[in-house]
């Protein structure tokens, strides 16, 4: 389509690569890049959010259960929720009735759902799940973003103009529609769809949300390499006979890496909120895997009394995107000085 | 321009029919479930099964299916959502009729929104830019990554929590459906989705305006118009903007464009009947003619505001030419 | 069978009816009626539903399948020939009374042959208020059960009894030769079999007479000619209300440039107006004191709730009261009046598949029945509110409640007896070792299939906690509401367990559980026998279970032996049949006998509860000071 070079998602424009960007002498361009970075006070504390968050869900899941003495699945359905069944909230002395004082601590820092299970734990391990769907929908975004970006951007031409009429169409679907049919065709029985191919569950999740947020990665990769291989580095590696595929992996991949790096710190938490907002609507991770689009879900019939049930997943997910927001940003910064705003 | 706009169209046409078949693959043969049987009750016998199945024509070949429902899609009378086919497979009303009545609460609630994020985004995109490094700058900033980061329907239900059961300021979810459409945006129950949305998008305005604000004021042609002499302000508004908000009409009609095929989120939270919670309705009930029709309806918005987008960019930003 | 269809239409009702609850256990709170006797007339009564009061969305006779629907369909729009008093089963609300119907049925000594007399003079609402009530029409609106395009498959299922109905339905016959109409007045109905339902028939929304067209006398099926989808909108009922705008509609014009009526926008609401040609005098079961009544459909339980809280709706329809209104509607001496709370007839069980291991052990069955803590499954559900836990099967309503609180498998409080549980998981061939906790492969992984909401999950959660004592782990699958049945109903899924179903009444007598909950004729893509008592040899191999499985018992006889029966003795044999399978096949495990709970606004006086739809009976609800 001629619509020209604007850029239609979100995260605006990509950074420059490092090796564009103006020189000073003596200093390597990750020097330039670090000494820009760390002067990002927001930057890092989004790093640093994002860092918590995963060591929470790898390593503080199972601590809590330890710490606590609440099991992930472990219900407290007499203690923990009143005659007419409703959870009770935060509490640091739960009275444990028995058979249940036999099973762990009475510390429910975070209160209990409908279960009486323990809500911290359910959201660390909720945090596994958001962080896995995540990063493999990313990967899948990436693979096909850089293969078709690369293809496109460096050989041009006819295969170009396919590709990117493919990355057009993709662009003007309903996703959101389209995503959920697919996650209700295929989650909908344990069989799953396409044969049994595609079966409910964390994979499911993460095709559809690679699958068809694929293209805003793809069109920024291809305008890189379509301006890279104009540069002088290509031309000399041309003209010393070197292979296509020799100048596409060596010279123009290493310089593309940069922007894929920022532009999947700003993606992931894009994902995260896709997969939460497909599992809040019932079409995304099956409900035996704890996960905060659930969880949302659930709290959303009684917020105003069970406030604990909304609030602290909802604080951890918020997080757990501002984070990867606050770092994504700050990586593109310190890598195009032209959007720096540390350098006032 | 005229083979520019021909061109465009045959595109709209194939997109629109590339939606069709994904829609038709999707919904119609990806589901392991029999629609027939979902529909012919609990307690049918086989044959009455088959007797659905006959009526809703499934036991017809895969191809022959597709063009009973594509024909539906040709939007000429006769065939445009022919009530023979699309009608909902769940309480038989024609499904053109139910869109009719849906899409007015989706319209309200997108052109709300719309207004009110572009009256925050804008304005705080400006003054980010302008202040650089100021406190301005920074909240604004704040305010862009806050709405960037915080998940829709969690805001939704924090807004009704806070404004509507903690300070009873606003109406809560739902819209009572004898209360005529001008009637409820009167009653206010439209303002807490109208901010729901708008702040999760104006944060996107505020982000872009101000980087390509800051983009432009390094130009060279602002720099020859500050070296002309005119003042800052005028350099500014003059100048500045004008090229700075241009990028910004295409992200709102793309934005209007996929709200108006349904804001389906916003549209759970709070309850309002429109497009959004009709397509939901259609999937999870194996109305298929609903959800084909919605399908293609929101795909059609999204391909319209592709092409008025671009030929409004065209009159905006001298520098862009059709071919 | 509407107790599934009120789970396979609306996930929400059904969460809000279970999640609903009262339960004290007491029989529910007598009405109050205001000071002075006199009921006040007029006003407007104002409802909200969560979904479509069809559920579905028709409101058509042949197609409402829903206890909501059969309310509107009973109390308002449409006489019977029978029909019900709007009140609880305490006060009669059970039992069948003449409506249309001049007299009681006579019928035959064998209940093959059911002869109706029809109250003359009996006019439709306008605008046909000139066409007169004749045994024609209710042929009519049989025949339109008969035709697959118009009904829903669970009404063939109850009408197939009568003589050449299934003839008629597959295009063999030009009519049903069991349906003979004598004179205007007088319908005879032959069945093929001893039918002591035969009445329940005459008394639901699908039999309610369809007026022939006064512009077009030849179409067969009067109005309804040409409505196959939509005759919901277009009906023209007999009831002491209709729907607004139903005087305008047009049968003179092709139905295609019909205009439906106004005062039913599906999924969206409801005004009902009162009939002119109904006749208070005709009619001694309804006594309609309010003018109109209004539905707004949509909005969050919790919307609705407050509604109600704050006087701004009468009653929230298809939701009842909310686990929070429970709490404080019963906790608060100043609330309580407003509070009520009724057994709604509906079971909510769980089904073991006697064809796969290792519930094809009638032992492991009956350790499951034992080690279950059907207390936690009704506290996480809302507690005692929601329903009084269950010890069989068939509910009050349909055997007159002889069955009392018999419990196959008593245990304290309903929270289950480990050690009963394992002395008949010793005596299981999957417990090789004998200590009560099975320990073969089989009891590993047994695939269960559930509904997908959080009511249902949290259930399995509680069922998982419970087998685990008797060494068996569930592979549960979560799926949407639609997709557990048909899962659970197909055969070669081999599904072993299913924990979140439940069925209620149709009408109130023990053919609506029997038959189909546990009658090979209840195997069938679209129907309910899951533990697949009754299959046979060759269906188990075709199906592709494992050559060797055993063939269950089969108890069709037994079933049989009830449907010609009538009265106290059909009753007593349906309660016999109740004991013989929780004793000897116990492959249900009932849960919960479900409650309904309601709060109502301060102006509603005169409460009462529909025991037959299992609704507030809005004929009988009056509004303070007639709604001023």
């Amino acid at each position: 389509m001629e619509r020209l070079e604007v850029e239609r998602e979100a995260p605006p424009s990509a950074p420059a690569p490092p090796g564009g960007a103006p020189e000073i002498v003596g200093r390597t361009p990750w020097q330039l890049f670090w000494r820009r970075f760390r002067k990002d006070r927001w930057a890092l504390g989004g790093g640093a959010a994002v860092i918590v968050v995963v060591v929470l869900a790898v390593v503080g899941a199972p601590i809590a259960e330890r710490l606590t003495g609440h099991e992930l699945d472990e219900t407290y359905i007499y203690s923990m929720t009143d005659e007419f069944g409703q959870p009770r909230g935060p509490t640091l002395s739960a009275e444990l009735v028995p058979p249940e004082d036999q099973q762990g601590g009475s510390v429910f820092v975070f209160g209990a759902d409908g279960l009486g299970r323990d809500v911290l734990v359910r959201i660390l391990y909720g945090a596994r799940t958001s962080l896995v769907v995540a990063v493999f929908a990313t990967a899948i975004e990436i693979a096909i973003g850089i293969v078709l970006g690369l293809i496109s951007g460096y050989y041009r031409g006819k295969i170009d103009t396919v590709i990117s009429r493919i990355t057009d169409v993709v662009l003007t679907l309903p996703v959101l529609l389209l995503a959920i049919g697919v996650g209700f065709a295929c989650g909908s029985t344990k069989e799953g769809c396409v044969g049994g191919l595609v079966r409910p569950g964390i994979v499911l999740v993460s095709l559809i949300i690679g699958l068809f947020s694929w293209p805003y990665l793809s069109r920024i990769i291809r305008g890189q390499v379509l301006s890279l291989r104009e540069k002088e580095f290509t031309e000399a590696a041309r003209s010393l006979g070197a292979s296509n595929r020799r100048i596409v992996f060596r010279e123009i991949l290493p310089n593309v890496i940069a922007p894929i790096i920022v532009y999947t710190t700003l993606i992931i938490p894009t994902n995260i909120l896709f997969e939460a907002g497909l599992t809040f609507l019932g079409v995304g991770v099956p409900p035996e895997i704890p996960s905060w689009g659930r969880m949302l879900d659930e709290a959303s019939e009684n917020f105003d009394t069970q406030w604990w049930l909304m609030v602290f997943p909802g604080i951890f997910l918020f997080v757990t995107t501002l984070g990867f927001n606050l770092f994504g940003d700050g990586l593109r910064d310190a890598l195009d000085p032209r959007s720096d705003r540390s350098t006032q | 321009m005229l083979r520019y706009l021909v061109r465009r169209t045959l595109f709209m046409i194939l997109v629109l029919w590339i939606v069709s078949v994904l829609t038709f693959v999707i919904f119609f043969k990806l589901p392991v479930r029999d629609p027939a049987q979902q529909i012919a009750g609990k307690g049918a016998t086989a044959e009455v099964i088959a007797n659905v199945r006959h009526q809703l024509g499934l036991d017809q070949p895969l191809l022959e299916q597709y063009r009973r429902f594509a024909k539906g899609l040709i939007p000429l009378p006769g065939f445009w959502l022919n009530e023979q086919v699309y009608y909902n497979w769940t309480n038989r009303v024609a499904v053109w009729e139910e869109m009719r009545r849906d899409f007015p609460y989706t319209a309200v609630l997108t052109f709300g929104a719309a207004v009110l994020w572009l009256a925050i985004g804008i304005p705080l995109g400006i003054i980010s830019a302008i202040r650089r490094g100021s406190v301005w700058d920074r909240a604004g900033m704040v305010f862009a990554l806050i709405g960037v980061s915080a998940p829709t329907f969690w805001l939704g239900f924090l807004f009704l929590w806070v404004f509507h059961y903690g300070l009873e300021m606003f109406p809560g979810s739902g819209i009572p459906p004898q209360e005529s459409l001008w009637g409820s945006v009167l009653q206010g129950r439209f303002f807490l989705p109208w901010l729901t949305l708008a702040i999760t998008s104006a944060a996107f305005y505020t982000r872009m305006v101000r980087g390509n604000l800051l983009e432009t004021m390094s130009e060279d042609y602002i720099r020859t118009a500050r070296a002309k002499g005119l003042s800052e302000r005028a350099v500014t508004y003059r100048h500045g903007l004008r090229a700075a908000l241009t990028p910004v009409v295409t992200m709102f009609g793309l934005d209007v464009g996929i709200l108006l095929g349904g804001a389906v989120i916003t549209e759970t939270v709070f309850n309002i009947p429109g497009i959004g919670s009709y397509a939901i309705r259609s999937i999870f009930q194996f109305n298929f003619p609903g959800t084909m029709g919605v399908t293609v309806f929101a795909a059609f918005f999204i391909v319209v505001a592709n092409l008025v987008v671009d030929v409004l960019y065209a009159y905006l930003d001298p520098r862009v030419r059709y071919e | 069978m509407n107790g599934y269809v009120r789970h396979l239409v609306g996930a929400l009702v059904l969460l809000a009816l279970v999640a609903a609850a009262c339960g004290t256990g007491e029989p529910a709170p007598s009405s109050p009626t205001p000071t002075g006797g006199e009921i006040p007339t007029g006003g407007t009564l104002r409802l909200v539903a969560l979904d479509d009061i069809d559920g579905i969305g028709t409101m058509d006779p042949q197609k409402s399948y829903y206890s909501v629907a059969f309310e509107f369909h009973r109390c308002c729009i449409n006489r019977t020939l029978l029909s019900y008093n709007g009140k609880p089963t305490q006060e009669g609300g059970t039992q069948l009374f003449p409506d249309l119907a001049a007299a009681e049925p006579q019928v035959n000594e064998d209940a093959t042959v059911w002869t109706f007399t029809i109250k003359q003079g009996i006019r439709y609402a306008p605008p046909l208020d000139e066409v007169e009530v004749t045994a024609q029409d209710f042929v009519r609106a049989i025949e339109r059960v008969a035709d697959p395009e118009a009904s829903t498959g669970g009404y063939p299922f109850y009408y197939s009894p009568i003589e050449g109905f299934d003839d008629f339905s597959n295009g063999d016959a030009d009519s049903i030769s069991g349906l003979r109409v004598v004179d205007d007045y007088t319908l005879e109905v032959t069945f093929n079999r001893p039918a002591g339902e035969g009445g329940y028939l005459f008394a639901l929304p699908a039999s309610a007479p369809i007026p022939p067209n006064p512009n077009d006398p030849d179409a067969r099926l009067g109005i309804a000619e040409g409505h196959t989808k939509d005759y919901g909108r277009f009906q023209v009922g007999t009831g002491p209300y209709m729907f607004q705008g139903t005087d305008e509609l047009d049968f003179s014009v092709p139905a295609k440039e019909q205009e439906p009526v106004a005062g039913y926008v599906p999924g969206r609401s409801v005004v009902l107006v009162r009939n002119p040609s109904w006749d208070p005098d005709t009619d001694d079961l309804r006594s309609a004191y309010v003018d109109e009544i209004e539905v707004v459909i949509g909005g969050a339980e919790k919307e609705l709730a407050n509604k109600v809280d704050n006087d701004e709706a009468d009653i929230a329809i298809d939701l009842g009261a909310t686990p929070e209104q429970i709490s404080r509607y019963t906790t608060d001496p100043a609330l309580q009046g407003r509070y009520f709370n009724y057994q709604d007839d509906a079971l909510a069980y769980s089904s073991m598949n006697t064809l796969v291991p290792p519930f094809d052990d009638v032992h492991v069955r009956k350790a499951v029945q034992w080690v279950v803590n059907k207390d936690a499954l009704r506290r996480i559900a809302g507690g005692p509110e929601t329903g009084d836990i269950a010890g069989h099967v068939f509910v009050d309503g349909v055997i007159g409640g002889v069955l009392g609180d018999y419990d196959a498998y008593p245990t304290e409080g309903g929270r289950g007896d480990l050690e009963k549980a394992k002395e008949e998981m010793a005596q299981s061939k999957y417990d090789t070792n004998g200590d009560g906790v099975c320990d073969a492969p089989e009891c590993k992984g047994v695939l269960t299939v559930s509904e997908e909401s959080e009511t249902s999950q949290k259930a399995v959660q509680v069922w998982k906690d419970s087998l685990e004592q008797i060494g068996i782990t569930l592979d549960n699958k979560a799926l949407a509401l639609g997709a557990m049945y048909s899962r659970c109903q197909d055969p070669k899924a081999q599904v072993g367990f299913c924990p979140t179903v439940g069925w209620g009444k149709d009408f109130p007598d023990g053919i609506t559980f029997g038959p189909p909950l546990f009658g090979s004729e209840g195997i069938l893509p679209g129907c309910c026998n899951y533990s697949f008592n009754g299959a046979t040899a060759e269906q188990i191999k075709e199906w592709g279970y494992p050559a060797g499985t055993p063939v269950p018992e089969s108890l069709d006889e037994r079933l049989e032996a009830c449907t010609g029966l009538v009265g106290d003795e059909r009753n007593q044999c349906w309660a016999d049949f109740d004991r013989y399978q929780m004793e000897n096949v116990a492959a249900i495990v009932p849960r919960r006998f479900t409650k309904s709970s309601y709060v109502v606004s301060t102006r509603v006086v005169n409460f009462s509860f529909d025991q037959f739809a299992g609704v507030p009976a809005l004929d009988q609800i009056a509004l303070a000071g007639g709604g001023a």
